[in-house]
């Protein structure tokens, strides 16, 4: 932790003169010119960020102004930060980006369980675990996740930084979805991202290294009905249905001839999903028919051993 | 009960209908399907449905009491013979109304998609039972590769368990028709019989063909813990090599993906490896394709997929490490 922080501030230095950024705020989609005036003046090579993603553009104009433009980023009121040679400088003033997501600017990415640990029967202690690689050449900003760290006052937002060739695990990432979560990646960077998610119960571990959970794209989220087969009826298995969406909506559930109407409530937040879930789910086949006017929907179930707490996933396939 | 009676009628069409012969042309045509078909015989004034091979034709006219024109759907198989429905009950056609298939295998009507694991009951340590289920419904539809040969498998709207063919390698492709495949539902998994009370098994992906890279694939988290064995499988569609590199390590090791009938489309190349560490915590593992080692351009692309199954030794639990997102 220590050297962590000395690591911090030689990269980060508090602003020692006044700077002033116009506009303070502007559209999620980016594309908005900043200026930014600072009496300390500027170096010739001074790069802006905009939180931990760096402007789509940045000109001199003279030695005491400087204009950005704003990357995509999800909404979000971030800091705007200095980049000169090998330090961020911190000009103390914030950006704030507006509005929705612009779809096409990012790749969604879908964890459906990224919760903090959760204590379950028996004396079970549900974790989850992500992992994941930048292979790509560049800096990856990955928006929805929090670096668990709170040592450096940028890390506090909720975009992560991911350098070339580095891994989660080695930044320690904040677990907390409800339960699930949204990443946004800038779309020619997400093929550089490659990742697993796994839950597993701790007091088993010994017995079981846990259950892959998908990461799932939003190309894979449907707005026709699609079915989950093989839930079984075996009353020592419980199951639970667990829908999302990106905003709320409505779906139709069948469980053989029976129909429920179930509504998906809506996050605080772009990175929270909307959500419901169903338990005590019957054995057979369910089908899940999303408004066609609504919003595109995925789900899955999970299939628990009532003793064991064992869990088996039956997503929809292929 | 008037439906069933004009049916059993017209099944008996040849014997009292005999001067009409039954006639097919023409009676070949492309494996890709699309060629139109007349076939004459006496049909009357009725709906009807045409099956080449087990397939549904996609379209049939009656042009006239005498006259049907089916378009041949597409099919992995070679001579077939042609079957005639009228309210949905078969006309007895002479056998020797066949429709020649030629060609390449149909791969651009198809998607094509794997399943890793589709093998009969295998046994394991501590009297652990091994088995395979799949689990397939959609709109009505033929698939190919659930049996033995070119013959199709016909699915509905009711899930249908599908038992797994007798030996092979782990893996199996199946095609579905790429028009029926957004109505496709299915589920693979695998379960020890001998702890079925305990645990309900593993899902498999099913792994469509656009999620093969070509490149490189990184799996996550591979254990090395002496408790838990691992098996690293990879599939492709042609035989090939595979580089594998272990976190930590400073040489790859190689994986030759392999067939036993190169001209089967439903086998998959496959390689398996098992050669992991132990005792080095958790360990990512990079698969790189010929075309990431070859000259750039590269000359060879080799599609393929993996995943690493994780087995606990003594419980026999399995988890899955697959490539995400």
């Amino acid at each position: 932790m220590r050297k962590l922080l000395l690591l911090a501030s030689f990269f980060f230095v508090l602003p020692l003169f006044g700077y002033t950024v116009t506009p303070a705020s502007g559209p999620a989609a980016g594309g908005t010119e900043v200026t930014i005036d600072g009496v300390g003046g500027f170096w010739e090579y001074d790069f802006v960020y905009f939180g931990v993603v760096p402007a789509a553009s940045t000109r001199r104009v003279d030695a005491d102004t400087i204009i950005a433009v704003t990357p995509p980023h999800v909404p979000a009121t971030v800091p705007v930060l200095l980049w000169e040679y090998d330090i961020f400088v911190n000009t103390a003033q914030t950006f704030t980006f507006t509005g929705e997501v612009p779809p096409a600017a990012f790749e969604r990415l879908l964890l459906p369980i990224f919760m903090p640990p959760v204590p379950g029967a028996f004396g079970s202690e549900f974790r989850t675990e992500l992992s994941g690689l930048n292979h790509g050449r560049d800096w990856m900003p990955i928006h929805g996740l929090k670096q668990e760290c709170q040592c450096v006052p940028m890390y506090g937002q909720e975009t992560l930084r991911l350098f070339p060739h580095k891994t989660l695990d080695e930044i320690g990432v904040a677990y907390e979805g409800k339960p699930g979560r949204f990443l946004y990646i800038a779309p020619d960077q997400a093929k550089d991202f490659s990742a697993n998610l796994r839950v597993y119960d701790t007091s088993r571990a010994a017995e079981n290294f846990g259950t892959e959970i998908p990461i799932v794209r939003a190309s894979a989220f449907r707005t026709t009905p699609f079915a989950l087969l093989g839930m079984p009826g075996d009353p020592r298995f419980r199951g639970t249905l667990r829908l999302y969406a990106d905003r709320p909506t409505t779906v139709t559930v069948r469980f053989g001839n029976t129909a429920s109407v179930v509504t998906l409530h809506g996050g605080a937040t772009v990175l929270d999903p909307a959500y419901a879930q169903i338990g005590n789910v019957p054995g057979g086949r369910v089908i899940v028919e999303p408004d066609p006017n609504g919003a595109p929907v995925w789900g899955f179930i999970s299939v628990t051993n009532n003793e064991t707490q064992h869990i088996t996933t039956i997503t929809p396939r292929p | 009960m008037i439906r069933t009676l004009i049916a059993f009628l017209f099944a008996a069409l040849p014997l009292a209908a005999a001067h009409i012969p039954y006639s097919l042309s023409p009676a070949s045509g492309p494996k890709s399907g699309g060629t139109p078909v007349l076939i004459r015989g006496a049909f009357g004034n009725f709906g009807h449905a045409v099956f080449f091979g087990g397939v549904r034709s996609p379209s049939v006219t009656l042009l006239d009491e005498h006259t049907l024109s089916a378009v041949a759907p597409a099919h992995f198989g070679d001579t077939v013979e042609v079957e005639v429905e009228i309210f949905e009950r078969a006309v007895q056609l002479p056998a020797e109304l066949t429709y020649t298939y030629r060609g390449d295998a149909p791969l651009e009507q198809f998607e094509r998609l794997l399943l890793p694991i589709f093998l009969p009951p295998i046994q394991g340590a501590f009297s652990s039972e091994f088995r395979t289920y799949l689990r397939l419904s959609g709109v009505e539809m033929e698939l190919f590769g659930l049996l033995p040969g070119s013959t199709p498998y016909p699915i509905g709207p009711f899930a249908t368990s599908v038992p797994p063919p007798n030996g092979g390698t782990p893996g199996r492709f199946i095609y579905v028709p790429k028009d029926r495949l957004r109505t496709l539902a299915a589920t693979l998994r695998v379960a020890d019989t001998s702890r079925s009370a305990e645990n309900f098994g593993t899902e498999i992906p099913i792994v469509r063909e656009s999620e093969f890279p070509d490149d490189i694939l990184v799996l996550h988290g591979v254990p090395t813990d002496p408790r838990f064995r691992n098996t690293l499988r990879i599939y492709a569609a042609g035989e090939g090599n595979i580089s594998i590199h272990i976190e930590g390590e400073s040489v790859s090791r190689n994986v030759q993906l392999r067939k036993n009938d190169p001209n089967d489309p439903f086998e998959p190349a496959y390689g398996v490896f098992t050669d992991f560490p132990f005792g080095r915590g958790e360990l990512r593992v990079t698969l790189t394709g010929p075309s990431l080692r070859g000259p750039s351009p590269p000359i060879y692309y080799l599609p393929f997929w993996g995943f690493v199954s994780v087995t606990n030794n003594e419980t026999q639990h399995i988890t899955t490490i697959t490539r995400q997102p």
